[in-house]
């Protein structure tokens, strides 16, 4: 029996499948990590003026501490804020750069770090992306700023804040968001559900008949309790499905800002232990994200114990120094009405797609798009599947940065940055009768490069 | 003055990345790694569990893309390039193993799927592990988004079974029970196909 011999026919997997495989994956990988990030710029705002009266109080301590013990090889670099570097390394050859500039950061300035990047084992040590080019790349004496955070979510996860772990929050959430796709998709089909098996036996006045089939999937996805509270004696109840769906929502907005106060108060929680840790060298907790400044050298040789326990991610300046910028100013107009709703698809992240069933739905469900993902980001992707012949010419108002020619020729890809989003095009484009569907999604790929892209407001 | 080729090159798309390999430009080796070094490191670690392994296979790998580029055009880069990590990843296992028993996720992958093909398929053919990765994609394409998920985690990524259980927020033991029914599965597709046992 050939053990091996199925291994190496994994590598023939057709080519769509692995891709749509590796598009999902890094999504997944992504969830968490992006999720952190957007709480933790909601709670930006209100962890200033506490981290103001921090800065205060530890400027006195830390000025006092140094005219004490002032030693010239463990000098700060400028830019560095000396109040909130801790303990600065009790290896007397340990010293830092004078200039910050000369610390390697993560480049982006709206983001802490890259966590939304996938890891890699260095040393033995889980490492982001841009950390791990760094640390191909970086001479051996220059120092990066490095975020240390548990390798594991297992800790998160467990961690029990307001009566409930952060486990069973994100069970909640996805509940919620499960139950609000059903909701959104009985508003649509409720009309016709409410006809029961005479959909796919006698049919419906209009001509309508379904499958039995499709009929009995529709009914294995809703649940007969679900159909049963909006459906009453043949009656379909879209009054108490919208008041339903407004109260799932709220409960959701709800949820979600429960998790991030949960995760900045896990973050908290278990700063003063990572500080611990790399007590060793100099590391430093703002308002829950630990800080490690070190060298290439001085982290292949990390002294610290089970180090594989730990994640370490490129720091950003921006995020350090508490001035991350926004990525983005998206504006969507949301005022348009007249979407063709019926050929528009949010691609979810999760296991099902949202189809928005009218106006205010598209433009929901497109707000809450450049909100989940306009810190990891580039932009949003439409996917335009049509019948006709159609040019680029034809997306010019979406404003587009770039236009993927797909190996099919029923598909093209229009990247939008976030700012640039027209829902007026968007509305026009799904009247098109040539236009069967529009998928919508972030794009997780990277825009064209700028000379590469055609100018759209060129002729 | 140089142009910046580290600025120029950032934002290339895949197909531009190709299509710098159709030109010879060494550049495209640097964006490869730029791009996909991290992933393709990911791949050839959950195989070898050795660093100084995989970055041997990696350095393979842009040779063999630099090798294959042209005369190919891959439509999928990513999947191309990966392909090609996960052989000269899986080669360098069985030349290890040969020697000893490593660590590794895939040693206990496959004992997981052991029983899937018999003596007669010889993994070496090209041309049959191409017929039976055909196979196995359209039993893949049969399979619902969330099983498919699962059993690539663990038989193209090779990824821990831990790491899936937790990206899935599932037990453990529910993904062991799940790669167990997808395997009968698969089993009983090549069956009923006639080409396999």
């Amino acid at each position: 029996m050939k053990q091996n011999a199925f291994h190496r026919v994994m590598s023939y997997i057709d080519n769509d499948i692995v891709d749509a495989f590796l598009d999902i994956k890094s999504k997944k990988e992504r969830k968490i990590s992006s999720q952190r990030k957007t709480h933790s710029f909601l709670k930006w705002g209100s962890m200033a003026a506490v981290f103001c009266l921090v800065l205060a109080t530890s400027l006195v301590l830390i000025f006092t501490h140094l005219g004490q013990n002032a030693d010239p090889a463990l000098t700060l670099p400028a830019g560095v804020d000396p109040a909130v570097t801790l303990p600065m390394g009790a290896d007397p050859a340990f010293s830092l750069p004078t200039d910050a500039d000369q610390i390697l950061w993560y480049e982006k300035s709206n983001v802490l770090c890259d966590e939304d990047a996938s890891m890699v084992t260095w040393r033995g040590i889980q490492v982001s992306e841009a950390l791990y080019e760094a640390l191909c790349r970086a001479e051996n004496d220059r120092y990066l700023a490095v975020i240390v955070r548990y390798r594991t979510d297992e800790r998160l996860n467990q961690y029990v804040f307001d009566g409930k772990s952060y486990l069973e929050r994100e069970r909640e959430l996805d509940a919620l968001r499960s139950l609000t796709n059903r909701y959104e998709m009985l508003q649509k089909e409720g009309e016709q559900l409410k006809f029961k098996e005479r959909l796919y036996t006698e049919g419906l006045a209009d001509g309508t008949k379904w499958t039995k089939d499709f009929y009995e999937e529709r009914i294995a996805f809703y649940g007969e309790s679900l159909l049963s509270e909006f459906i009453e004696s043949g009656v379909f109840l879209a009054e108490k499905l919208e008041n339903s769906l407004s109260q799932t929502r709220q409960q959701i907005r709800e949820e979600e800002q429960k998790i991030s106060d949960s995760i900045q108060s896990y973050d908290e929680s278990v700063a003063p232990a990572l500080v611990r840790a790399f007590e060793a060298y100099a590391v430093t907790a703002k308002n829950g994200t630990v800080y490690l400044f070190i060298t290439p050298s001085a982290l292949a040789s990390l002294a610290v114990e089970n180090k594989a326990d730990y994640a370490m991610y490129l720091a950003s300046r921006a995020g350090y120094e508490g001035h991350l910028s926004d990525a983005a100013s998206p504006d969507i107009q949301d005022t348009v009405s007249g979407f063709a709703c019926d050929k528009i698809v949010f691609d979810s992240l999760d296991t099902e797609n949202l189809r928005p069933s009218n106006d205010e739905a598209v433009l929901r469900l497109l707000n809450e798009t450049v909100e989940k993902w306009q810190y990891t980001c580039d932009c949003v992707e439409f996917t335009f599947y049509y019948r006709g012949v159609l040019t680029e010419e034809m997306f010019q108002e979406m404003r587009y940065a770039g236009i993927v020619q797909t190996d099919s020729p029923a598909r093209m890809i229009v990247q939008v940055k976030y700012a640039d989003i027209n829902t007026e095009a968007l509305k026009e484009l799904s009247q098109m009768a040539e236009i069967t569907s529009i998928h919508i999604a972030a794009s997780t790929g990277s825009l064209p490069q700028p000379n590469a892209a055609e100018d759209p407001s060129s002729p | 003055m140089e142009p910046d080729t580290t600025t120029r090159t950032k934002g290339l798309s895949d197909e531009n990345i190709i299509e710098l390999y159709w030109q010879k430009n060494e550049n495209a080796i640097r964006v490869t790694n730029d791009r996909y070094g991290p992933f393709l490191y990911r791949i050839a670690y959950n195989i070898l569990h050795d660093p100084q392994d995989c970055e041997e296979c990696q350095n393979d790998t842009y040779l063999s893309v630099w090798n294959a580029i042209p005369p190919t055009r891959p439509q999928s880069f990513r999947a191309f390039i990966a392909r090609i990590m996960r052989n000269i990843a899986i080669d360098k296992y069985y030349e290890k193993t040969r020697k000893k028993r490593v660590p590794s996720e895939l040693t206990f992958s496959m004992e997981e799927c052991g029983d899937l093909l018999s003596d007669r398929e010889d993994p070496a053919d090209e041309i049959m592990a191409e017929e039976l990765g055909k196979m196995i994609s359209h039993f893949l394409r049969l399979l619902g988004e969330k099983d498919r998920y699962i059993f690539m985690s663990r038989f193209y990524l090779v990824e821990p079974i831990e790491e899936i259980a937790k990206e899935l927020h599932v037990t453990e033991s529910a993904i062991y029970k799940k790669l167990t029914q997808l395997k009968a599965a698969l089993k009983k597709y090549l069956a009923e196909k006639g080409v396999f046992l």
